[in-house]
């Protein structure tokens, strides 16, 4: 993003994230050049996740789908995209979750294949950088903030979990 | 399935009529009909690949310094390396690790993770917060830089990048093992069998890691795919010899 609109459409830098600093001083133009440039390599890095986390749903799903609760609820004539997606769903989604966060954190700094690709000056690149120059401050900062990205991510997976599914308790 | 399979007989052993149902689905479909012959025969040559291999040696690593960088010709199927190595043979040989480090990698990966985020979902309380921290204290490191201290403890080699695969993956098992074993134990079966008296080890092994087998499953199958590809570690434990797939 280093050759980007920012010499004709200069931007104020309030958070440094592009897409929220252009929408706050309403700089439409660069907005659309930071969201186009966001497409390509959000997609590759939900390609992989996209396959695991629909295995992994379907997995849980069919078992769900044996239980007598989801007899019960079609034998009721709920209708069938809310057995699927309200009575089914909310029981299976368990490992799903679990998943989704694990690659949530995995993305913030294993990412610097699709960095190296896109040209995306990014977390992941920056950790190989140092890790190949050993520059042990960055090296350090960056396990930090990987640490903190899995305690965080894993403690909101936990919350959801027991929201959603009362049967886990949070002791 | 039981409206296309004829009444089977009774005696017939639970593990046999699987065999068979199987065997039954793969050769009704040709996609995985061609699928599993597709694999055999990788498997197949990665057993025989010293006698398939052209250049075993070449394929092992010896280097034939007069023969660098050849085009594709009728001795060297796909020409050579700059070291002068037949890539055929490198391919072929290639195939062994390219088969049993992934398996080995996800099986170990699964056999210490899966046990201990049950361990942990069942028991609860400080042993839950023991486990689940040093899994993130695992997870926590870049990937790269656990490879990169595994391979300045132990050296490089194939092997030792299998063991920092492993020293990175498990963790990923033992949060979705736990994930699901907290909502297993509050079941009526876990009930029942701790009303009877039968040990935790026993309830943790029989009734709850047996039901908590598909989202590892599936977790263990992309597994495989990408341990194949290396994901980027490969380089730090490359020796010049050996041949893999990443």
């Amino acid at each position: 993003m280093d050759g980007d609109l920012r010499f004709s459409n200069p931007l104020t830098e309030i958070t440094n994230f592009i897409l929220l600093d252009s929408f706050l001083t309403a700089n439409w133009v660069t907005l659309k050049d930071a969201f186009l440039h966001l497409i390509l390599p959000s997609f590759t890095l939900a390609a992989y996740p996209i396959g695991l986390i629909a295995r992994m749903t379907r997995a849980a799903m069919l078992e769900v789908f044996e239980q007598d609760y989801i007899r019960t609820a079609r034998a009721y004539g709920i209708r069938q995209y809310v057995v699927i997606y309200l009575y089914a769903l909310k029981n299976a989604i368990s490992p799903t979750l679990t998943v989704i966060g694990l690659t949530f954190a995995f993305a913030l700094t294993g990412t610097f294949f699709v960095e190296i690709l896109f040209n995306w000056p990014g977390l992941g690149l920056f950790t190989v950088r140092s890790l190949l120059n050993l520059d042990y401050p960055a090296i350090m900062g960056m396990t930090l903030f990987g640490a903190t990205g899995y305690v965080l991510i894993n403690l909101i997976v936990d919350l959801l979990q027991a929201w959603i599914d009362p049967r886990v308790s949070l002791d | 399935m039981t409206a296309t399979t004829p009444t089977l007989p009774v005696l017939e052993s639970s593990g046999k009529r699987t065999m068979r149902h199987v065997a039954s689905v793969i050769l009704r479909d040709p996609l995985s009909f061609i699928s599993t012959v597709i694999i055999v025969l990788f498997i197949f040559m990665a057993i025989f690949s010293r006698q398939i291999a052209p250049f075993p040696e070449e394929g092992e690593g010896k280097t034939h310094a007069s023969n660098t960088l050849l085009p594709a010709s009728a001795e060297h199927w796909f020409g050579t390396d700059k070291l002068g190595r037949d890539i055929v043979s490198r391919v072929i040989m290639g195939a062994r690790p390219a088969l049993i480090i992934p398996i080995g990698v996800v099986l170990f990966a699964v056999l210490i993770g899966a046990p201990l985020g049950a361990l942990a979902g069942y028991k609860g309380g400080w042993l839950d917060e023991v486990i689940m921290r040093t899994t993130d204290l695992f997870l926590a490191f870049p990937s790269l830089l656990l490879a990169m201290a595994i391979a300045s403890a132990l050296g490089r080699g194939l092997d030792k990048a299998a063991i920092a695969l492993i020293v990175s993956w498990w963790p990923w098992y033992t949060r979705i093992a736990r994930g699901v074993t907290i909502s297993l134990k509050k079941r009526y079966f876990v009930e029942a069998a701790q009303a009877m008296g039968v040990s935790d080890t026993v309830i943790i092994f029989r009734h709850i890691l047996p039901n908590t087998i598909s989202p590892i499953l599936v977790q263990a199958t992309v597994d495989l795919g990408t341990v194949i590809l290396g994901d980027g570690w490969a380089g730090v434990f490359r020796t010049r010899h050996t041949a893999a797939f990443t």
